[in-house]
């Protein structure tokens, strides 16, 4: 019994590590922790995605929040291309957010510009990047170069050069609906530059549709409403977000609701159930009390 | 008299039959009735002689229009109504200019419009003096164009030899000789002061070569003095350039013309080679970049490009360029292909010896410098900005999109940053709108936050609101109104920025309502 139960397991690992290799992950989803820290080689990997080559030093940017950094197994890979979207159109703002955080970390550790581009139609329709807000938010306007272009060709153009300049800490790209231009090859293209350059991209995807590409993650972020206080009603919180990884090169997934600290430039976890206010004093033992009856445990014990 | 149409241009023909310039219509047409006569287009024939200027570029950069003869000409036909025969024929004059100077004059049209070419160490390029005049005549009537020009020490001497039948290569030194014979008019003289010559019997240069200074001067002005002087190359004359000169040029003359962009790359980048060697020996690099590509059939294609940092190599003169090839849109129209392209920086800089540090910094700035030139070669500098804050209260002017220019890329740190709250909340939006966008708006009280919305019509309800922060506008600002800004949040937690317009009362009687950015 004993022994058929630890065959059954070892066929098990072995399908697991068959279904890996298929799917190009290298390694089964137990193992994710050990395998990213070495990397991932899949280069047989069946979508032709570029591998995950080996880490180089500080190539990672953690996100400060545990349980996010180990799903990520450390943090954002500097040297790849990220997705972030919103669900609606009108969640765009929420996904700037998110990206302007992430640059705000990442120019907090790197002194290089990042280059943001901008379509104009994007820019007409959802606003262009502010830098008083920017300053605000924690995100040295400064540090940006901003690209406005006119055609989706020149943003995914001016993306990848900036990928491949070795002067940038990162390229953050705003691109609206689903360009012909940029299908699965492109988004390869994208991701080998981002490997080869060790140039973080960002891609703002003004579209709620979003066909498979190689980015190394993607992000759906929508805003969180500030949470209820009831002594003042009237103030708004920081930016706060719901994210959801819907895609990780790593394998797990998740919904992750954070807050951002614009002051200390850091993510904060946001808990998932509204704060209980719960009794201090220890219920009195010696008194009867009318609901002492009909409580559970409590009561039964005495 | 003044009024009447007059003859400005005749051809060969009509010259013949006995016509001359300056002749009434009336007068032209009694003598041959069947006088063919086209209006006078000055304008076409200043574009003319643009495009043929464009294309004496070949043989020297240094082209430029003979300014003297032609203000006199367009001074005496304001008056008049004018009317040219068509077929109009050319003329080309061809000068070498005084001291070292070797210069080539080149003038089309009997009002004596006129090219002067600084053909100074240039032609020996096309196999002498003889040869380069051969070479452009022969161009030159290939396109229809009749052209009389004449090389000289001067260019006094080249326009006289070029205008009044003097011989076309004037002998260095030799410019008394082959003055002498010629009519006072050759002198670039206008009509007056050659008419009152006349009048004392003074015809040809010959006669005013040796006479007495003083009293000529007295009595004709010293203008005439001047003339012959320029002329003889006692006194020296510029000619003033229609294009800045290059500070150093590579060119290439092509035995097979070429069409492909392929090939104009490949030229290209063998003349950068040459360019780029030429720059790094006097220790400087280009600026600004200029492609000349000279058509057979004798249009000229310029492409300019700047450089954020001076360059003296040729990749990244050849990534630039070809940014500006991809952004032209469309492919280059060759034609029948090129013959010749050259290659001038047209501004150079003194370029700092490279100083590569250990940990790569020079090489990353230079990495991005180059970005930011191929960029704004392929879609227009103006769009590569900076954000700037700007000392303003009102939101769209604190902070601008700005070209970038050379002291953003030498350092980014003296710039100012915009201003901090105070405070933990954040009160300015991640996205402004360049257009603040009207929305409809409910609020329950006049000055009080709305509670719905409506924006591009979708209805939004407020569940929190933050405000007002009244900006008021500035105070030399007659026209604009005061602006309430509220922070607000919808039940899904978006946050907005909108404002009322006008003070509810003073400035309006109903505010309008705008919504001008959105919160991360």
């Amino acid at each position: 019994m004993h022994a058929n139960a630890f065959r059954a397991e070892a066929g098990f690992a072995r399908l697991r590590r068959r279904i890996a290799e298929i799917e190009g992950r290298g390694s089964g989803f137990g193992e994710a922790q050990h395998a990213c820290q070495a990397g991932i080689d899949d280069s047989g990997g069946k979508d032709g995605v570029p591998a995950l080559t080996p880490l180089r030093a500080g190539a990672l940017l953690p996100f400060a929040i545990p349980r996010l950094d180990r799903v990520l197994a450390g943090g954002l890979r500097r040297d790849a291309c990220h997705e972030i979207r919103g669900a609606f159109a009108r969640d765009i703002a929420a996904a700037t957010g998110f990206a302007s955080a992430i640059l705000a970390r990442l120019t907090r550790r790197d002194d290089r510009p990042v280059l943001w581009i901008v379509e104009a139609a994007a820019g007409r329709e959802a606003g262009l990047p502010y830098g008083a807000g920017l300053d605000r938010f924690g995100l040295d306007s400064r540090r940006l170069i901003v690209v406005r272009v006119r055609k989706a060709g020149d943003a995914l153009w001016v993306f990848e050069e900036g990928l491949s300049c070795r002067g940038l800490a990162a390229v953050l790209g705003e691109l609206r609906g689903e360009p012909r231009r940029f299908d699965l090859t492109a988004s390869r293209r994208l991701a080998l530059r981002a490997q080869a350059g060790g140039v973080m991209g960002l891609l703002l995807r003004h579209s709620d549709r979003i066909q498979p590409g190689a980015a190394a993650t993607r992000w759906l972020v929508a805003p969180r409403p500030t949470a209820t206080l009831d002594d003042c009603p009237v103030v708004l919180g920081g930016p706060a977000w719901r994210l959801t990884l819907e895609r990780n090169r790593l394998g797990a997934t998740g919904t992750f609701d954070l807050e951002w600290d614009h002051g200390r430039c850091c993510f904060v976890p946001v808990a998932t159930d509204p704060p209980h206010s719960l009794p201090v004093a220890a219920v009195p033992a010696d008194r009867s009390h009318p609901a002492r009856g009909r409580a559970g445990p409590l009561a039964r014990a005495s | 008299m003044k009024s009447a149409l007059r003859l400005v241009a005749l051809d060969e023909t009509a010259e013949r039959l006995g016509l001359r310039a300056g002749q009434t219509l009336a007068d032209a047409r009694a003598m041959i009735p069947a006088l063919a006569v086209a209006d006078d287009d000055p304008a076409a024939d200043r574009a003319l002689l643009a495009t043929v200027a464009d294309w004496a570029e070949r043989y020297t950069p240094l082209v430029a229009l003979d300014t003297s003869q032609q203000q006199e000409a367009r001074s005496g036909e304001a008056a008049t109504g004018k009317q040219t025969i068509p077929a109009r024929s050319g003329e080309a004059a061809t000068g070498k200019q005084t001291i070292p100077a070797r210069s080539g004059e080149a003038a089309t049209g009997k009002r004596q419009h006129g090219l002067m070419l600084d053909i100074t160490g240039s032609s020996h390029l096309f196999g002498g003096e003889e040869a380069l005049l051969a070479d452009l005549l022969a161009r030159l009537a290939a396109r229809g164009l009749h052209a009389a020009a004449a090389i000289a020490d001067t260019p006094g001497a080249a326009s006289a030899a070029a205008r009044f039948g003097g011989p076309s290569i004037v002998p260095e030194g030799g410019a008394t000789d082959v003055l002498r014979p010629l009519p006072l008019a050759a002198l670039r003289l206008d009509h007056e002061t050659v008419a009152a010559l006349d009048r004392t019997g003074l015809k040809r240069i010959g006669q005013i070569v040796e006479a007495p200074r003083a009293p000529l001067a007295a009595r004709f002005g010293a203008v005439l003095l001047r003339r012959l002087d320029q002329a003889l190359g006692r006194e020296e004359e510029a000619i003033n350039p229609r294009r800045p000169v290059p500070a150093m040029i590579a060119e290439r003359c092509l035995a097979e013309p070429i069409t492909r962009e392929e090939d104009i790359v490949a030229v290209l980048a063998s003349l950068a080679t040459t360019l780029s060697r030429q720059l790094e020996a006097r220790g400087l690099g280009a600026r600004r970049l200029e492609l000349a590509l000279f058509r057979v059939d004798g249009a000229m294609k310029r492409i300019a490009v700047g450089a954020g940092r001076p360059l003296n190599a040729p990749r990244p003169v050849l990534a630039i360029f070809r940014e500006k090839f991809a952004g032209l849109g469309e492919a280059i129209d060759a034609g029948f292909g090129f013959d010749m392209v050259r290659l001038a920086a047209a501004a150079v800089d003194p370029v700092d010896p490279a100083q590569i540090d250990l940990a790569g910094n020079a090489v990353a700035a230079s990495d991005l410098d180059g970005l930011i030139d191929r960029i704004g070669a392929r879609l227009g500098s103006r769009h590569v900005a900076r954000i700037r804050a700007h000392d303003s209260h009102i939101p769209e002017r604190a902070a601008i999109f700005e070209e970038i220019n050379e002291e953003d890329r030498r350092s980014d740190r003296n710039q100012t940053r915009g201003e901090e709250d105070e405070g933990d909340t954040i009160s300015r939006p991640l996205r402004l709108f360049a257009r603040p966008e009207p929305v409809e708006a409910i609020a329950e009280v006049p000055d009080g936050p709305p509670v719905r919305f409506r924006w591009r019509r979708a209805l939004y309800q407020v569940v929190r609101a933050e405000g007002p922060e009244r900006i008021a506008p500035e105070w030399w600002c007659d026209d604009d109104f005061t602006r309430d800004y509220f922070r607000v949040e919808d039940p899904a937690g978006r946050r907005f920025w909108l404002y009322r317009e006008g003070l509810y009362g003073s400035e309006r009687t109903a505010p309008r309502w705008y919504l001008h950015g959105v919160f991360g």
